[in-house]
């Protein structure tokens, strides 16, 4: 996916007013998806959880090396054609081969943020392959053309106006028609999909080393029917989903599935060792499975040692819906696959700073998201972390370093600060409006009013 | 900024900020620029300083019959954990502070977030404002925070006030407007 | 090809943890004192009706039956409400429907047999050594589970199964659903709409 997170600002300015039913929307969502969230912790102690955790995914990632190999073995063993790409283009490579070996004509996917990364969409239909995106929320913005825009919800920034209007140009569905005849026209559609593709591409939530087992939740069912009823699957795994142990995986699958959506666990979970069908001695399933570990640049945030830990995400989305500056856009301002906080640390480290320094700033830093983290990532740390490196690399305006610096040099002098503050009270309102800063504050909103006297001459005077 | 601020409080016992982010930062920043905690050691914020310090929850009964909107600051909430302290003192003074769903939001102030992109920063003000229950103050312990929602209040021509948990706490010591 | 890029990714990982301080593995969740850590209330003796209280919230529905006889009959009950079915391979006979088969892309009916299930997610284990099919494809599935099976928690369900694993354990804890659309919840897409737990053996505890 091409990176626009350059554009934060305008693309956030444009969905805030010229798309005002996206911030509804989204907020609507977002809300909802907090309650939830909120209920299904209510009991538990949602503290030492996120403690046991932290401490899990830490240990997998300070021990990722050994635990790949595991996996790898373990797959094998099983049957499974393990692949182990560094680029988008590796990946694609993978998929021309594979694509060939088996004439592939049609492939059915499943929700995955790393095939974003890796724009396979656009590269399988360069081969002449047919993709159908399966998940509801992704084939509604495949419909659209557009990238998701959350995590768990990719579509959450459509009402159903919207899709009631959407599916009327491109399925035929009645323009009044109710939700429920909405989706069983994409279920029937898609279904036929389902059962005549080839090849079904999945992502993977959880990779356990232990016994080689690709764990994925869902609430539809596409998931399972995508790596069950193809001959082929093809799992795109990032190499940060490691976990290390079998034991481990219940509590996981609980835990993401409650900070998601609030609920006890996902509707479905595939647990997947191996191919079924003759393969593997089994009625059906698919006769080849496939792995891709891919890196993409996870290797580089681990090398990282003041950002690796955002390798801990368990991509829950809770951050994007507790997040206040995320509620008022969605994604798309954001201009890469992952948005909200956890986009904010994690697209830097995957393709530079230069091309996403603006998404540390599109942040109050207010610490919300901190609080919700599943695995205790500091996301307000690191977001000064990324912050600092871009007034370093000179990404910043030059201008508000001067600003600051001049701030700096008043505030360290009362006098001067109290004329200063004096002189404010003076300020005519031409030079409110075209001062940097001072422009940007009242195209919006009043200026503060100066009290025409400082605190310290109140005090003098005798504040009784 | 920090060894100038250092220097000026170096003979207090105590520095007592009527601000949650200036605290966060004396409390937690600090200690790394100076590389000495003992400033923020002996730092607090203006509620929690009256309540969890000097033990006092009734400063005097001047806010009687004000229904008060209290907006928690992200820096005093967050990074501090002075949550309970500014409601007490404002109930014990006779306001009521009325349930705000929102009230925990962030204001959409950030600093310089505020200017840079101003727009989400407008936005998230928006927020505060339009779910703000039927009151005619909001009280808040951060100018940051107060500048922008009386700003965009005013704005928006909203007839409600905004004022400081400092003057306002004046206010209830006093007994009158 | 492939193996190049192996070898520098692990070689990049094992670098970037090479100066780090490990952290070790927690080990199993721990206890907490107060309010517990663990999920559900362990000291719940019915474990099945606490499963059938997960799975009904969830929009599933669950019948309790004493005994195979009892199980036949309301099969029969049941069963006459469907056209066709899809059984998968490891249903005894007893439990499968007396209507006519169908493949299971046409059946509107599809069974199978749970290899376990959890109360504390109200959780069908599901082994693909049965069959995939007839779990996914058809708008109904009924899966029968034997009493003793239910456990309470995830992690015991799945512990039973860790030493055998099929080519996949699914666990369906409910009907098939999203919010895609304008955030309103619809059933049935794209898995079965409804799912009937018939749970046999256990007594009446409830």
């Amino acid at each position: 996916m091409e990176v626009r997170s350059r554009d934060y600002r305008e693309r956030a300015r444009h969905i805030i007013e010229d798309t005002p039913d996206v911030r509804e929307a989204v907020t609507a969502a977002t809300i909802t998806f907090v309650e939830n969230r909120s209920k299904a912790f209510a009991d538990l102690d949602a503290e030492a959880l996120s403690r046991w955790a932290e401490q899990v995914k830490s240990h997998a990632l300070t021990h990722l090396g050994d635990y790949l190999e595991e996996a790898e073995a373990r797959l094998v063993e099983r049957g499974v054609h393990v692949h182990w790409a560094e680029t988008a283009s590796d990946v694609h490579q993978i998929f021309k081969s594979i694509v060939r070996e088996n004439d592939v004509q049609k492939v059915v996917k499943a929700k995955s943020m790393l095939s974003e990364e890796l724009a396979l969409n656009p590269f399988l239909e360069s081969c002449g392959v047919e993709v159908f995106e399966t998940d509801l929320g992704e084939y509604i913005i495949q419909l659209l053309g557009e990238p998701p825009s959350h995590i768990v919800g990719p579509s959450i920034h459509k009402s159903l106006e919207d899709t009631r209007v959407l599916f009327h140009e491109r399925l035929g569905t009645p323009r009044d028609a109710s939700p429920e005849r909405l989706a069983a026209a994409a279920r029937d559609l898609l279904r036929g999909q389902f059962l005549t593709a080839d090849l079904g591409v999945s992502g993977g939530n959880f990779l356990v080393a232990e016994t080689g087992s690709i764990a994925l939740i869902e609430n539809e069912g596409n998931i399972r029917l995508s790596t069950s009823v193809p001959r082929i699957h093809v799992a795109l795994v990032g190499i940060e989903k490691v976990l290390p142990r079998w034991t481990d995986l219940p509590t996981f699958l609980q835990i993401t599935s409650k900070s998601a959506t609030g609920q006890p666990v996902g509707t479905f979970v595939s647990i997947i060792q191996g191919p079924g069908g003759a393969a593997g001695g089994e009625p059906d399933g698919p006769e080849e499975v496939h792995v891709v570990l891919v890196d993409n640049g996870r290797t580089r945030l681990l090398a990282d040692p003041e950002v690796w830990e955002a390798l801990r995400c368990v991509r829950c989305g809770a951050c994007l819906n507790i997040c206040p500056v995320y509620r008022q856009t969605g994604g798309h301002a954001y201009g890469y696959v992952y948005s909200g906080p956890i986009g904010a640390i994690t697209n830097p480290g995957l393709v530079g700073l230069e091309e996403t320094w603006p998404l540390p700033f599109a942040s109050t830093a207010c610490g919300a998201c901190k609080d919700v983290c599943l695995v205790r990532i500091p996301i307000p740390d690191l977001l000064h972390v990324w912050r600092r490196r871009a007034v370093e690399r000179g990404l910043t305006s030059p201008e508000e370093a001067s600003v600051l610096r001049l701030w700096a040099s008043a505030a360290t002098r009362a006098r001067l600060f109290g004329w200063a503050e004096n002189l404010a009270a003076l300020v005519p309102d031409w030079a409110l409006r075209r001062l940097p800063m001072l422009r940007e504050w009242t195209a919006g909103r009043e200026p503060p009013r100066a009290a025409g006297q400082t605190f310290r001459e109140r005090w003098d005077e005798g504040i009784e | 900024m920090a060894t100038h601020t250092a220097a000026v409080f170096a003979d207090s016992d105590y520095v007592v900020l009527p601000s949650g982010s200036c605290t966060a930062m004396l409390r937690h920043t600090y200690p790394r620029l100076l590389d000495s905690p003992e400033l923020a050691e002996r730092s607090y914020e203006l509620a929690e300083f009256i309540v969890d310090v000097l033990k006092v929850i009734e400063i005097g009964r001047g806010l009687e019959g004000r229904q008060i909107a209290y907006h928690h600051g992200c820096h005093a909430l967050r990074e501090l954990g002075v949550e309970q302290q500014p409601v007490r003192l404002l109930e014990s003074a006779g306001a009521r502070v009325v349930p705000w769903e929102m009230d925990q939001e962030c204001c959409g102030f950030g600093g310089l977030f505020s200017v840079k992109t101003p727009e989400v920063s407008v936005a998230m003000a928006d927020r505060k404002l339009d779910t703000l229950p039927d009151v005619q103050t909001v009280v808040s312990a951060d100018g940051g925070c107060l500048l922008q929602l009386e700003g965009r209040a005013r704005r928006r021509r909203m007839p409600i006030r905004f004022r400081s948990l400092a003057s306002t706490l004046w206010e209830a010591r006093r007994g009158s407007t | 090809m492939s193996g190049d890029a192996r070898a520098r990714i692990l070689g990049r990982v094992r670098e970037a943890n090479r100066d780090r301080e490990p952290v070790s593995h927690p080990g199993p969740l721990p206890e907490a004192a107060e309010p517990p850590a663990r999920f559900g209330d362990p000291s719940r003796a019915d474990r099945v009706g606490a499963f059938e209280d997960r799975l009904r919230a969830a929009g599933g529905e669950v019948v309790r039956l004493v005994d195979e006889d009892e199980a036949r009959q309301w099969l029969k009950e049941f069963a006459s409400g469907f056209e066709s079915a899809s059984v998968c391979a490891g249903v005894p006979e007893a439990f499968q429907p007396a209507i006519p088969a169908a493949p299971p892309s046409g059946a509107m009916l599809g069974v199978s047999a749970a290899v376990g299930a959890a109360a504390q997610t109200g959780s069908l284990l599901l082994s693909s050594r049965e069959g995939r099919r007839p779990q996914l494809l058809p708008p109904v599935h009924l899966v029968w589970v034997q009493a003793q099976d239910v456990r309470l928690t995830l992690e015991e369900a799945l512990d039973t199964c860790r030493q055998d694993l099929p080519a996949v354990l699914a666990l369906h804890s409910g009907p098939s659903k999203s919010a895609d659309i304008g955030q309103i919840l619809v059933t049935g897409v794209h898995g079965p709409g409804r799912i009937v737990a018939a749970i046999v053996g256990g007594g009446r505890e409830r």
